[in-house]
């Protein structure tokens, strides 16, 4: 994901016009590229869900040469499903890690979205971005891997940012602790940090949110971005949230959400309800994944099966649809279950 | 030997505590992890606890949110004998949100724990501009003297000897099920703060009302017994309300100000009741002494005016019609309280003392709450928690229904599969209750509830286990289903 640095209280009328410029056809068109080289990806299987549908549609043809797709949602939804505010989108492709977009539609009902577009990541790929503020982040360097590091989004003034994004990390650590407490994760690991990262490192794209992270030993990142949409009238919101430690034979997705606020409504707390379901998730699949890592190592037995009853736990809690989370954790149980004695 | 299946909760179940004071108000105190406020309502044996709610952005609202559901749960469970409810407040001059920290369900655990009760109810509010965000959370205690939410197959052999009896009770115990986890975060309810805090208060004593929310201000106006006073908002633990002049006055909403014992003695209704019923009958007053004014449909929701509770009739609501306004018996209506976590916590009471068809009315409020969307695994718990509720009542279709909705809710949980299992075995559907527990198996292979059982089952098939068991779950035709199911996943008998 491409950070913009965009002041919405700067931008001329002139682009804002420009920016509305939006297909009027009911049918969603997307594209998926390498994130690498740019190259169009063929054969992406795309899988798509409606919010509060409960049930996720797989498109019958992947993406093509181009590596474009498109999909009619009367075609695969009832209209009583197409009632809704939101749609998600769930990427795989062998060789690729999977990635989940969750898009607000400009309106209830309304599917006129402009192109969507993906840069999925290779697995093989090697690291072709160091991350640039290594230096500087060293300090903040995360001794226990367990802290949630958030590149804080630029909504303002800075004291109003500052003051923004301490509201959204003590609304999300509530809610990202609440939901691993549910899930009967123990007290001491549930008690993951949230932290702020120094607001001059932006978020440049996934590779590079990967490479800090690892410098940081971050147990995930979160960038977002806030940019005027529209008429002006709302601002749009893209978070992503990206899961840094990894196995040898499993590499999580990334879990993205591109949201639509009127520009008046973007507080840390409506923002922070928006993400706190895929962050808390996300979080607990990232610790799942740390334990596992862990124990593996050390040949922990007990570690390891406090892991998976972990990620059998939030599967149990997960409604229908959520692909790539499902995909993952179907992915981690089944390592784990390997090296488990029957 | 008549003999019927029947489903209970795993519980030592509270025995009506006639005359107990069903509310009271403590002090949450955290300081190294020890609570030191004395436990209160200690003859109640089904009691739960609303805590003050977190207020991070300092909007002042934590404690009005907690006092006014904390009253909304009193009037939930008014006519339950042997319920009580606690609210805990922040010591003067703390934040809760600093007290609870990172520790959230375990500090309501803690708390709850401390006063010997079952539930906790507690949460954070927020505020921008005129709208509440209100996030609720529940924390259901287990083990000691409260109780699993579990499913369990009983089987009554009336006329029986007790030993023989006992030993079915045995023999069908192990066909057991977790009916839904103790921690619910429940979904965020956006309200507008004149919808929240806007509603009659019956005074049901004399009551004081003071010129600023302090119990040192002048009294503006003494309200007798039986006054409808009209809240307007709430100013921390106090109620501000509208007087017949037009100025405003406060109106404790905890204990009586200086005392260290007494509650006001105020009844807070919900502000709405929801009804979908043929002729109805309307009263002029709260009884059935009352004069009927007339008789109609109610279907929708209507503004509560005034609510009494008459002894051996219930409660009784004065309503707002599009002309007027009448009186009509609580079993004719549904309350709606505040935040859907009002209805699963007095569902729960409920559940927890047996009303079984009262549990699954608070449950259907709760599925049904309107503007408000809960997660799978919330609505997945409400639907078990209806479908173990309607089991006993007798109303075995509907609560097949429930079941298999919490299934298509949570497909992926083990558990939600072994639910229905219970009920399947219970109710001679013995195919279903093989698809069930392999389901369960095959989602988690290692799970031991789902083993056991398994184990249980094949037993059942085999002609091995109790010959009512045998005959009320029809598996003996299973038999090499559920040999191979053992087969299949290793399982052995369990220790």
């Amino acid at each position: 994901m491409r950070r913009r640095s965009f002041r919405p209280w700067l931008v001329a009328p002139a682009v804002l016009a420009a920016a509305t410029a939006f297909p009027q056809a009911a049918v969603v068109t997307g594209r998926v590229v390498d994130q690498a080289s740019g190259a169009a990806l063929a054969g992406v299987r795309v899988a798509v869900e409606l919010s509060g549908s409960g049930r996720s549609v797989a498109l019958p043809a992947a993406t093509d040469a181009s590596g474009a797709f498109t999909f009619d949602p009367a075609q695969h939804f009832s209209s009583s499903e197409r009632d809704t505010e939101g749609l998600s989108l769930s990427l795989s492709k062998e060789g690729y890690r999977g990635l989940t977009k969750v898009r607000r539609l400009p309106g209830r009902g309304d599917f006129r979205v402009p192109p969507l577009e993906f840069r999925l990541e290779p697995l093989t790929a090697q690291p072709g971005q160091t991350c640039a503020d290594g230096g500087r982040l060293l300090p903040l360097r995360s001794q226990e891997g367990r802290t949630l590091f958030v590149v804080p989004y630029e909504v303002g003034p800075s004291e109003r940012s500052r003051e923004f994004n301490d509201r959204l990390l003590l609304t999300l650590k509530r809610r990202i602790q609440t939901h691993l407490q549910e899930l009967n994760v123990e007290a001491a690991v549930s008690d993951v940090g949230l932290r702020s990262l120094p607001e001059k490192l932006a978020a440049a794209d996934t590779e590079r949110i990967r490479a800090c992270g690892g410098t940081l030993n971050a147990l995930a990142v979160a960038a977002g971005t806030v940019t005027p949409s529209g008429s002006g009238a709302e601002l749009e919101v893209e978070s992503e949230y990206v899961i840094i430690p990894s196995l040898p034979s499993f590499r999580p997705g990334s879990l993205s959400i591109d949201d639509r606020i009127p520009l008046e409504g973007l507080t840390a707390a409506q923002l922070g309800r928006r993400l706190d379901t895929l962050w808390g998730r996300g979080t607990l699949l990232a610790l799942a994944v740390v334990e596992a890592r862990d124990a593996l190592a050390a040949r922990d037995r007990p570690r390891l099966e406090k892991a998976r009853s972990w990620l059998v736990a939030e599967r149990a809690q997960t409604g229908a649809g959520n692909e790539t989370l499902m995909h993952s954790i179907a992915e981690l149980l089944r390592l784990i279950d390997k090296e488990l004695p029957q | 030997m008549r003999r019927n299946a029947a489903w209970m909760l795993v519980a030592a179940l509270a025995l009506p505590a006639r005359g107990a004071q069903a509310g009271d108000q403590v002090m949450a105190e955290f300081k190294n992890a020890r609570a030191v406020t004395p436990e209160v309502l200690r003859h109640v044996q089904n009691k739960g606890v609303v805590t003050e709610f977190l207020d991070p952005g300092d909007t002042g609202l934590g404690k009005s949110v907690s006092y006014l559901l904390w009253r909304e749960v009193l009037t939930a469970i008014s006519d339950q004998e042997g319920a009580g409810v606690i609210v805990a407040e922040a010591p003067p001059g703390e934040r809760l949100v600093d007290l609870i920290e990172q520790d959230y369900h375990e500090a309501a655990l803690r708390i709850a724990a401390h006063q010997q009760a079952r539930l906790a109810l507690w949460g954070a509010v927020d505020a921008e501009g005129d709208r509440l965000f209100v996030d609720t959370y529940l924390t259901v205690l287990t083990g000691g003297r409260a109780s699993d939410l579990r499913l369990r197959l009983g089987a009554k052999l009336l006329a029986a000897p007790a030993d023989e009896k006992s030993r079915i009770q045995e023999a069908a115990s192990v066909f057991e099920a977790r009916l839904a986890r103790p921690r619910f975060g429940l979904a965020t309810v956006e309200v507008a703060r004149a919808e929240l805090f806007e509603r009659p208060l019956i005074a049901e004593g004399a009551l004081l009302v003071r010129e600023r929310p302090a119990a040192d201000a002048p009294v503006l106006l003494r309200a007798a017994a039986g006054s409808v006073l009209q809240a307007v908002d709430m100013k921390g633990g106090w109620f501000e309300v509208r007087l017949p002049d037009r100025r405003l006055g406060y109106l404790p909403a905890g204990r009586q100000e200086g005392s260290r014992g007494t509650l006001v003695a105020l009844r807070v209704p919900p502000k709405w009741v929801e009804a979908n019923a043929t002729g109805v009958v309307l009263r002029g007053g709260p009884g059935r002494d009352a004069p009927a004014v007339g008789r109609r449909d109610l279907r929708g929701r209507f503004r509560v005016l005034d609510m009494r509770y008459r002894a051996a009739q219930g409660l009784w609501y004065r309503i707002a019609l599009e002309q007027g306004d009448g009186w009509v018996a609580g079993f004719a209506v549904r309350p709606r309280f505040s935040v859907p976590a009002v209805h699963l916590m007095a569902g729960l009471y409920r559940y927890y003392a047996e009303r079984f068809k009262d549990a699954a009315a608070e449950f259907r409020q709760f599925l049904e709450a309107p503007g408000v969307t809960e997660s799978a695994a919330n609505r997945a718990a409400a639907q078990q928690l209806l479908g173990a509720s309607l089991l006993p009542a007798g109303e075995t279709k509907p609560a097949w229904a429930a079941f298999t909705t919490a299934i298509e809710l949570t497909p992926f949980d083990p558990d939600v599969y072994m639910v229905r299992s219970v009920a399947c075995v219970g109710l001679g559907r013995a195919e279903t209750a093989l698809d069930d527990v392999t389901r369960a198996l095959e989602l988690d292979p290692r799970n031991a509830r789902a083993r056991a059982f398994a184990w249980s089952i094949s037993e059942l098939a085999e002609g091995r286990g109790h010959p009512l068991l045998q005959e009320m779950s029809g598996l003996r035709p299973q038999r090499a289903r559920s040999s191979e199911l053992v087969r299949r996943y290793g399982i052995t008998r369990p220790d």
